[in-house]
């Protein structure tokens, strides 16, 4: 199987990547820029999940359905995951050195991104609605 | 002089940022990265003074010998980067405040330290780290 190692800006806490990369993607929710400085937050899942390591790593629940893990040393964003499974879980692709040679393969909540930036259009967007009914989708599984 | 209100993501840290807007930028350096969800830190470059209204969780990491970044300990919400030497030059999230219409970014800056998955729009001029170095907004060193 094919590792992907990371890390935080001050190294406590660590993640690793286990399997291929399934997809990843920016998210531009303002919950996202938000905690991300403005910026969408660069997830990346792999197919057979992720470990996070580190007992500084933070969670904090932002909305009925997703929490946010984060290193309360120095403030990196790690990990987002859904509340019910946390199986489903994006890494932030800024913790791997070499970015695990992922693609970004849409932006999503793109309706929703700051009014100070433009969105490239080389990859699909995906609005709120769309992402919704993704979610509603994979509940329903 | 100008003057923007702002608040991390549970509330545990508020803030006014006060003083003159030196550049609004979004800084794709590899700190900015690793700590804001791979993506860069769009902020507001201020010369003026950081006005805390509740600073629970405010925490301060010395990320380089130059510089700290300020986030929450609560939630992880990246909001601040100040320098050591001078804390009148300091950059606060775009993600953070309340009203950001009246702002666009000025600079696209360290392009040249961006992540291969990341395509910088067109949007502002980009700058590279010599560039900055031979134009530096305020020397930190």
């Amino acid at each position: 199987m094919t590792f992907h190692s990371g890390t935080c800006i001050c190294g406590a806490v660590k993640v690793v990547g286990k399997g291929e990369i399934d997809h990843s993607h920016a998210c531009h929710c303002a919950t996202c820029r938000r905690q991300n400085a403005g910026g969408a937050f660069h997830g990346v899942a792999f197919k057979d999940g992720a470990e996070i390591k580190g007992d500084s790593v933070g969670w904090y629940g932002s909305s009925d359905y997703g929490e946010r893990g984060f290193c309360s040393t120095c403030g990196s964003t790690i990990a987002w995951r859904m509340k019910d499974k946390p199986a489903i879980i994006n890494l932030s692709l800024g913790l791997f050195e070499n970015g695990t040679g992922a693609k970004i393969g849409s932006h999503i909540f793109s309706d929703l991104a700051g009014d100070y930036y433009t969105l490239g259009t080389d990859i699909p967007h995906k609005t709120a609605e769309q992402m919704f009914a993704e979610f509603s989708a994979m509940s329903d599984t | 002089m100008s003057e923007f209100s702002g608040h991390c993501l549970c509330g545990g840290v508020s803030f006014i940022a006060t003083g003159d807007v030196l550049r609004v930028s979004a800084c794709y350096c590899g700190m900015c990265r690793v700590q804001n969800g791979g993506g860069a830190f769009h902020g507001v470059e201020f010369r003026g003074e950081l006005i805390p209204k509740n600073d629970t969780g405010l925490k301060w990491f010395a990320a380089s010998d130059k510089a700290e970044r300020g986030f929450c300990t609560s939630c992880g919400s990246s909001l601040f980067w100040r320098s050591k030497s001078d804390t009148t030059y300091y950059d606060v999230s775009l993600g953070a405040l309340i009203d950001t219409s009246a702002l666009k970014l000025d600079a696209h800056i360290f392009v040249d330290h961006k992540a291969d998955y990341q395509h910088i729009p067109e949007s502002a001029p980009h700058l590279t780290e010599a560039d900055i170095l031979a134009n530096p907004l305020q020397d930190i060193s």
